[in-house]
């Protein structure tokens, strides 16, 4: 007999499976019944079918390539602008209090709202679903680094003056390594939502990307393709976090988790 | 210390306070909580410029906190090594083989590459001991040091303290509310009164140690320390 941890291990692989099993079991029966009216809702068998004729055009591919572009450079961008603009608002209660409201404001409007004016300004292509991941995550992140910063207990500060840690070097000895475990998790939220943004952005204005193989599909009434665009969002939605949840295991950070 | 007062805001928290620590000497404060003890260590540090009166500091100090005070994102290694830094940051030679000295002398070989959170509380006091004594300083100013762990570690840490002095002798002044450890450890004991502060008594305590608990001096000396705060 397996040592009871490895039979718990093999629930934990076979549970999830068998609720996906019977999920699409579900769906197929109530395909075959003819449950759906025709044309709304594909068979489990099309779907497959769709997903292989977009990997053999490698439109596929192509299309997640453009999508993890944008979100890469728009997610980079809005990293590079908040983590500096965090440490200053986190440590200077004067510039927190005058900048808090306007970020908490553009955080709390929906990025969405911002497509008219991506388009106007950046035209198609590219830059518009850029900024608009950016504009969905930077005053998110912007927030979380303030909030972590600004909540680095005092005693750090105190012992790094005795061992003569003064200056900019505290930044980087003392600030950065504090808020660090805040700040992977707040990557983590924010890395979702700009997945999630880049497909809405994408349905807009551009020729290419996950968000318009869906609308593409869909104005071609092949609702087949709009299932294999969805669940490739969500499969890679879940490879980025898991990617990202890699950063915890780091030595220097594990203490923010595990205490 | 002459004459030594502080106000933080409109709440005098010390008044005339007369305290001069000589070299070598183990100096407990006891007091009623929130008397001052602490902005007393604080002004000792020069982390606080008292608001009234004079310091004069003649040697370099090293303050060891209740708890926090290790960086936890350093290993046992790394945090005792910051000690090592002088006061422009930067490490002497030799330091591994300090830190491995440091590491033996509070019997945490084995657990150098540790990080705090994975330590019991005793063993994390024991590295924030090992950093002050990394220093050069001669004063380690301890704001009670021992006081979130339990009794029996508590008790331990004391006779440790005692030892690690006798391998390095410092100077210390040592902040505590509690008692029995103040007479345990204690060159001299000075009696703070309830705030806004001042020295209420002064103690000398020349029993030899380790103190027996059952001890005649020991027995008095915290009855008279009961007495002058007002715990009879």
């Amino acid at each position: 007999m397996a040592p009871p941890a490895q039979q718990k291990r093999g629930w934990h692989i076979l549970l999830p499976i068998a609720v996906v099993g019977v999920i699409v079991a579900v769906w197929w029966t109530a395909y075959e019944a003819g449950a759906f009216p025709r044309g709304t809702v594909p068979s489990p068998a099309q779907v497959w079918r769709g997903l292989e004729e977009e990997l053999d055009r490698g439109r596929l591919i192509d299309d997640t390539i453009a999508s993890l572009f944008r979100v890469g450079v728009g997610f980079t961008l809005a990293i590079l602008f908040a983590v500096p603009f965090g440490l200053l608002l986190g440590s200077s209660v004067a510039t927190r209090a005058a900048a808090l409201p306007t970020v908490n404001f553009l955080r709390s409007m929906s990025p969405i709202a911002w497509i008219p004016f991506a388009i106007i300004w950046f035209g198609i292509g590219d830059p518009p679903a850029i900024f608009i991941v950016f504009m969905a995550t930077a005053f998110q992140l912007t927030l979380a680094t303030t909030a972590a910063v600004a909540s680095v207990p005092r005693i750090y500060y105190r012992v790094a003056e005795d061992h003569g840690i003064r200056g900019p070097s505290r930044w980087a000895s003392v600030t950065l390594p504090a808020i660090l475990p805040e700040l992977i998790t707040a990557l983590r939220v924010a890395a979702g939502v700009a997945w999630m943004v880049v497909v809405a952005a994408e349905m807009i204005g551009v020729q290419s990307g996950l968000g318009f193989l869906i609308i593409d599909a869909r104005s071609g009434l092949r609702m087949d393709l709009v299932v294999v665009g969805m669940l490739v969002v969500g499969a890679i939605g879940v490879t980025l976090d898991r990617l990202l949840v890699l950063l915890t295991r780091v030595r220097g950070v594990r203490w923010g988790y595990e205490r | 210390m002459r004459r030594v007062g502080h106000d933080h805001g409109a709440t005098a928290v010390l008044r005339e306070i007369d305290l001069t620590v000589r070299r070598g000497e183990l100096v407990v404060v006891v007091g009623p909580s929130g008397c001052g003890k602490t902005t007393l260590l604080s002004v000792l540090a020069g982390h606080l410029r008292p608001s009234a009166g004079a310091l004069e500091r003649t040697a370099s100090s090293r303050m060891i906190y209740q708890e926090g005070g290790l960086f936890p994102w350093l290993t046992v290694r790394e945090n005792i090594a910051l000690g090592l830094r002088d006061a422009r940051g930067r490490e002497p030679v030799g330091a591994t083989a300090k830190v491995a000295d440091l590491v033996q002398l509070i019997s945490l070989t084995g657990f150098e590459d540790h990080f705090p959170h994975q330590l019991s509380g005793g063993m994390r006091q024991r590295v924030e001991l090992a950093r002050a004594m990394a220093s050069e300083a001669d004063v380690l100013l301890m704001d009670e040091p021992f006081s979130a762990l339990d009794y029996q570690t508590r008790t331990r840490m004391r006779r440790e303290l005692l030892a690690m002095l006798r391998a390095r002798p410092r100077t210390v002044v040592f902040v505590t509310h509690d008692i029995e450890e103040a007479v345990q450890l204690a060159d001299r004991v000075i009696v703070l009164s309830g705030r806004p502060a001042r020295v209420k008594r002064v103690l000398e305590l020349k029993m030899p140690r380790p103190r027996a608990p059952t001890h005649d001096g020991v027995a008095a000396a915290e009855q008279q320390i009961l007495e002058e705060l007002d715990l009879t």
